[in-house]
């Protein structure tokens, strides 16, 4: 997954479920939840750090592009 | 002789002002920004291949007394007189009192972005830039009770629910662990939405901002949290007699967590230590 082109680094607990470095104290059923969990917590203007090269993206509201 | 850890809101003015000063000091000295590199760096959730050594995993406790131990030795060899303070969230409620003063850590973070604004870890004091972290955010972050969509801090009952259960963890030693001291107080829960976290990860979860992410270690209550933490496994081995970490021995061969979680006699990393050497730390330290 990228937010705003970066990649966001996702990771699977053993049931299954997923959580993200920015949110990393619970999980979420599926990746995309977990995604969007992350850019809730991103404030405006704000970045993931690691960078990377631009990617499409994929609108979900708010002021950040997250591509699946 | 063993030195005591307080908890934060006995502390006096004094006592405040010379572990904001310690905190600071090893900050400005780089020593800081290593213990977060190294919590990040030591999250490896059990759906991943690896040893887990730091979460969803037994060793969660002497992990973190571990990583306490080492920050507490970075603050005295600034002042030999700090010692980590433990916050007791049963009792210290408020998003407005106890620790997050201005003489301490400072209060929640502004509505527009979190930026803690007040107290001697605002940026604006110029003496906590944040640099390691996951989002590009230089400043601390904050959201006490996440305004947006609250939530209540762990309550006694909550933790004693922890407290009262003999066992001290159970196969398959991870986050799925239903019963077991260890997953209880860490407290991976199972299923959707606001009971699904439990005791310590429901604190980070109500401090918000970097405490929510890999970087927690960014925001200094990381470390009272985690004291208070480090004191319920003592009170737990006091209720239960004396009762040990498991595993005693690691996984067998076929077992699915063989090599992924630390046995009471094995090295956890990234110290040459073993759980059972910090089972009894009172030589060390003690809660007050």
């Amino acid at each position: 997954m990228t937010v705003d082109g970066r990649p966001l680094h996702l990771m699977r607990r053993a049931d299954g479920t997923w959580l993200s470095m920015v949110d990393h104290y619970r999980s979420y059923p599926t990746a995309l939840e977990a995604t969007r969990a992350a850019v809730d917590e991103l404030s405006p203007g704000r970045e993931l750090r690691e960078a990377d090269g631009p990617t499409e993206q994929m609108h979900m509201g708010g002021d950040h592009g997250v591509h699946a | 002789m063993a030195y005591t850890r307080r908890d934060v809101s006995t502390l006096t003015s004094a006592e405040k002002r010379r572990f904001v000063a310690a905190m600071l000091e090893i900050k400005r000295r780089g020593e800081y920004d290593e213990f977060v590199r190294t919590h990040i760096e030591f999250f490896v959730p059990d759906g991943e291949y690896g040893l887990r050594s730091a979460h969803m995993a037994p060793s969660f406790l002497p992990w973190h007394r571990q990583f306490l131990l080492d920050l507490e030795r970075a603050l005295r060899r600034v002042d030999s007189s700090v010692t980590v303070p433990y916050w007791d969230w049963t009792r210290e409620r408020s998003a407005t009192s106890t620790p997050w003063t201005k003489d301490l850590l400072g209060g929640t973070g502004r509505r527009s972005d979190h930026q803690v604004t007040t107290g001697p870890f605002a940026y604006a004091t110029g003496k906590w830039k944040i640099t390691e972290n996951i989002t590009d955010e230089p400043y601390l972050t904050r959201d006490l009770g996440r305004a947006g969509s609250p939530i209540a801090l762990p309550t006694k009952s909550d933790l004693d629910g922890a407290l009262a259960d003999p066992v001290y963890d159970i196969s398959p030693w991870d986050s799925t662990c239903r019963t077991g001291f260890r997953n209880r107080l860490e407290g991976w829960g199972t299923g959707r939405g606001s009971a699904s976290w439990r005791n310590h990860n429901r604190v980070h979860k109500w401090v918000g901002g970097v405490m929510l992410g890999g970087a927690s270690v960014n925001d200094p209550v990381f470390w009272l949290h985690h004291a208070f933490v480090d004191m319920q496994w003592s009170r737990w081995q006091s209720r239960h007699g004396g009762a040990r970490y498991l595993p005693a021995k690691p996984p067998g061969a076929g077992d699915d967590q063989e090599g992924r979680v630390v046995a009471r006699q094995e090295r956890m990393p990234p110290w040459d230590v073993t759980p059972e050497q910090l089972e009894d730390v009172s030589d060390i330290y003690r809660y007050g």
